[in-house]
């Protein structure tokens, strides 16, 4: 039964725990122009662009009016229109002007509203003092002058992720946003999650743009370009060629990269499942000697960053096992170093992911060999199909292409690491002695699937009931590890992935709704499905590396053990 | 209940002014020693920048949010700002204007980019570089202010201007044309509103009389006001914004003013 009845713009809609009138209106399928309204993020009310009329002629935010039975609201009034355009032309005009310029171009929320309501001109200067860009991350670039202050970075950053890395600063007409000390974002606590860019409806924040870099070494014929492709990006690209989240467009994407000059393409499952048989491995390890329990995964960059920052006592608790794209660039580069040195070519390594914290890991000192980085560059998802656009390839147009062999092919483990319970999921497999169908069904019944940000699951392996925690969002992870150094839950096997939903919502993918990142989650549970084999320790060409030399390798190359900065 | 208002500008004995329920204008000018200099009365400015201004014509009004709800009322910061006749109407609304930009917190769009604008176009309308179109949109920047702004401070900036324009547009239109004679004439040092000491006054809520009903908080547009349900709500002094809203609306009389020093 619902709570009550009531009507937008003469539509008869039921609400029922829909806190706000902007959420009865998404639900009647009207969409109430907004900057500042999240349905993760708590209400903030300041761009004023969501108003709205009651029966009684009264005009208010719907992000902020609760709704009630019997309600008549107007989304779309003349009042209303003009309030809007000039909010709009308000905002505008405290804005820098140089769309063409922008990298947000074509994708920003304020752009676009300014031409669903016909902003043409603008009766103001910007008279306001221009603040200094801001890139001294790797992840990130901040240009506080397209900033509008709706303050999703500063809610997304303090109550998704925990970090609270972005203030806002002065009052009135010096309000602006700094991050915590005024300092360069490089020297804060930021984890480099670029959380704040995907949820900017402006270019403020944006992804780092290292395209040029990648031009130039697809260009340069001195350079075998390698390129791997993270799971998460085959069912999130075809969003921008209109092909509906989810669906996979791998095999379009090879073929594009192919197009545009790169070499050879590969797929970072095959890196997954080096990660799943490593981490897995270490997980029975320490299982039985009880050391350092629970472990916890290190695939995701801005959790072991999060770590190593403000929670160092949990540093002996992670996996030293390798993230899947550093796994496949170390075994990568490692087999063809050799054979660049005869053929007097270098090896450039490419990686296609949907985060921006993996800039961030790639530069990481650790992660090099004879002075190169393993990875050395890393694009995201967004990047990519600004290449691809720039290319003037017709995306959807595109014949299929497998990645290459050997590395191109893993398994439906490998697949599912895009989204967040995957890599726990993963590891179970490998280490379930049960190898049947009914093991997988047991696993996946087990409740590591799900939607809720938290997820608890016992699984018995062998004679011991193993217990797993999946949790996204960092703010929820710090909760679960409070518990856990409280003693309130004992845990063997947590599994944290900064982004809500994993990385199938990374900050390196287009920007999307909830429900499309559930949806890209649903397409790589597909994959796994239709996998010709869904266990890591099936991966015939990694059974043949491990056979030559890579078992008594490992250590060296697919490990690495985090340690405390020294400076704290 | 007796309120304690700042009375300033054109009187005798500016200050602190108790008034009582049904107390006027006129009477509460009295109070303050009347007005100085044997100057007439020309216009009152109550509640500062989100406040509203009235002339003659209301004088007799007592000083209420009842009676005074049609002009778009507001207790404000509590100032009462008396001009006498010398005065330029349109000088005095362009200092309040002013106001906003350093007292507003700049939180939502259309009062941070809207008295951003306002105070633009008085500049312009203060050195007679303004036309009747750039004061029409003035007006309609402060007038869509007045309706979308977040809080009642941002809602308030229109009424101060709606009647200054409303009771006195000779002189609006003596600034379009470049020339007004009153700014010529007054050589006075201007009638400077703020500079009252600041957090002069807190708002709280008497616990003995408090019955936990929520209507303040609910009520309350800076989301100051805490507490459970059938056990006192308290109001935090850092979030409050003075506007009052709570004091009006509590059914037991339990939210007062209390004076603090400095």
């Amino acid at each position: 039964m619902a709570k009550g009845l009531m009507y937008i713009d003469n539509i008869r809609v039921e609400f029922d725990e829909e806190p706000t009138v902007m959420a009865v209106c998404r639900k009647a399928g009207v969409e109430v122009p907004n900057f500042c309204f999240h349905s993760d993020l708590s209400v903030y009310g300041a761009c004023r662009m969501c108003m709205v009329e009651d029966e009684n002629g009264k005009i208010d935010a719907a992000c902020t009016m609760v709704p009630k039975d019997g309600m008549h609201i107007r989304t779309n009034t003349a009042k209303l229109l003009h309030y809007r355009r000039m909010i709009l032309e308000l905002l505008l005009s405290a804005h820098c002007r140089d769309c063409t310029l922008c990298d947000k171009s074509g994708n920003c929320r304020l752009q676009d509203m300014a031409m669903r309501f016909g902003i043409h001109s603008m009766r103001f200067q910007d008279t306001r003092k221009p603040i200094e860009n801001d890139e001294s991350s790797p992840a990130i670039s901040i240009d506080y002058n397209k900033c509008i202050l709706c303050g999703d970075c500063v809610r997304v950053c303090q109550e998704i992720e925990g970090i609270g890395n972005l203030h806002f600063a002065g009052h009135g007409p010096d309000l602006r946003i700094i991050t915590t000390g005024d300092q360069p974002i490089s020297a804060t606590r930021c984890i480099s999650c670029g959380q704040c860019s995907a949820v900017c409806p402006t270019g403020a924040i944006v992804v780092k743009n290292e395209i040029g870099e990648a031009w130039k070494a697809i260009h340069d014929p001195k350079k075998r370009v390698v390129v791997q492709i993270a799971p998460a990006v085959r069912v999130a690209i075809g969003e921008a060629y209109e092909i509906p989240a989810g669906e996979n467009v791998l095999d379009k994407l090879v073929s594009a990269l192919k197009i545009m000059g790169v070499d050879e393409v590969y797929d970072t499952i095959f890196g997954a499942d080096l990660t799943v048989r490593e981490e897995g491995a270490e997980f029975m390890r320490r299982l039985e000697s009880g050391e350092n329990l629970p472990l916890m995964t290190s695939c995701c960059p801005a959790w072991v960053k999060h770590v190593e920052n403000d929670r160092p006592q949990f540093i002996k608790n992670l996996s030293s096992a390798l993230s899947p794209m550093q796994m496949f660039a170390t075994v990568l580069k490692d087999r063809y170093r050799e054979k660049d040195a005869e053929a007097g070519r270098e090896t450039y390594h490419i990686a296609i992911m949907p985060c921006t914290a993996k800039k961030m890991e790639a530069a990481r000192p650790e992660f090099r060999r004879f002075g190169v980085p393993n990875v050395d560059l890393v694009l995201t998802t967004q990047e990519v199909i600004k290449m691809i656009k720039e290319s003037g390839i017709r995306f959807t147009a595109l014949e299929k292409e497998s990645p290459d062999l050997p590395f191109g092919m893993g398994s439906g483990a490998g697949e599912i690491f895009g989204t967040a319970g995957g890599v726990a999921e993963a590891v179970i497999r490998h280490c379930l002695p049960d190898k049947s169908k009914n093991g997988l069904r047991m696993i996946s019944h087990s409740g590591l699937r799900g939607t809720e940000q938290l997820r608890f699951a016992t699984i018995p392996i062998g004679d011991r009931q193993v217990r797993v925690a999946v949790v996204h969002g960092l703010a929820e992870a710090d909760r679960l590890l409070d518990k856990i150094e409280s003693g309130e839950v004992q845990l063997d096997l947590v599994e944290v992935m900064t982004c809500r939903t994993g990385c199938v919502g990374g900050a390196g993918q287009p920007t999307a709704l909830m429900g499309s990142k559930r949806k890209r989650a649903e397409g790589l549970y597909e994959l796994d499905r239709s996998a010709l084999f869904k266990r890591a320790e099936r991966n015939p060409v990694l059974n043949m590396m491990y056979a030559q030399d890579l078992a008594e390798r490992s250590h060296e190359l697919l490990h690495h053990q985090y340690k405390a900065p020294e400076n704290e | 209940m007796v309120k304690e208002y700042l009375v300033k500008g054109d009187v005798c004995v500016p200050g602190k002014v108790m008034v009582a329920d049904g107390m006027t204008i006129r009477q509460v000018i009295e109070a303050a020693g009347g007005m100085a200099d044997g100057k007439n009365f020309k216009a009152v400015q109550i509640g500062g920048p989100s406040g509203t201004l009235l002339c003659a014509d209301q004088l007799d009004l007592s000083l209420d949010a009842k009676t005074l709800a049609p002009f778009g009322f507001r207790r404000g910061d509590s100032v009462i700002t008396v001009l006498d006749e010398g005065r330029c109407i349109v000088d005095a609304v362009d200092r309040f204007m002013k106001q906003t930009q350093t007292d507003f917190c700049g939180k939502c769009v259309s009062c941070r980019e809207g008295t951003r604008r306002i105070t633009e176009l008085f500049d312009a309308l203060m050195n007679g570089s303004l036309n009747e179109d750039g004061f029409q949109l003035l007006l309609d920047i402060a007038e869509m202010v007045s309706v979308t702004g977040f809080c009642a401070l941002g809602k308030g900036v229109y009424d101060t201007l709606k009647n200054a324009y409303q009771f006195f547009p000779e002189e609006f239109h003596a600034h379009m044309g470049g020339s007004c004679a009153l700014c010529a004439a007054d050589t006075r040092p201007p009638v400077e509103p703020g500079n009252i000491p600041y957090d002069r006054r807190r708002i709280v809520i008497d616990p003995s009389l408090c019955r936990g009903c929520s209507r303040c908080a609910r009520s309350c547009h800076a989301e100051a006001i805490f507490g459970v349900i059938k056990s006192p709500f308290t109001i935090d002094q850092k979030k409050c914004v003075k506007c009052f809203t709570c004091m009006d609306l509590c059914a037991f009389g339990a939210i007062r003013e209390e004076e603090i020093d400095g």
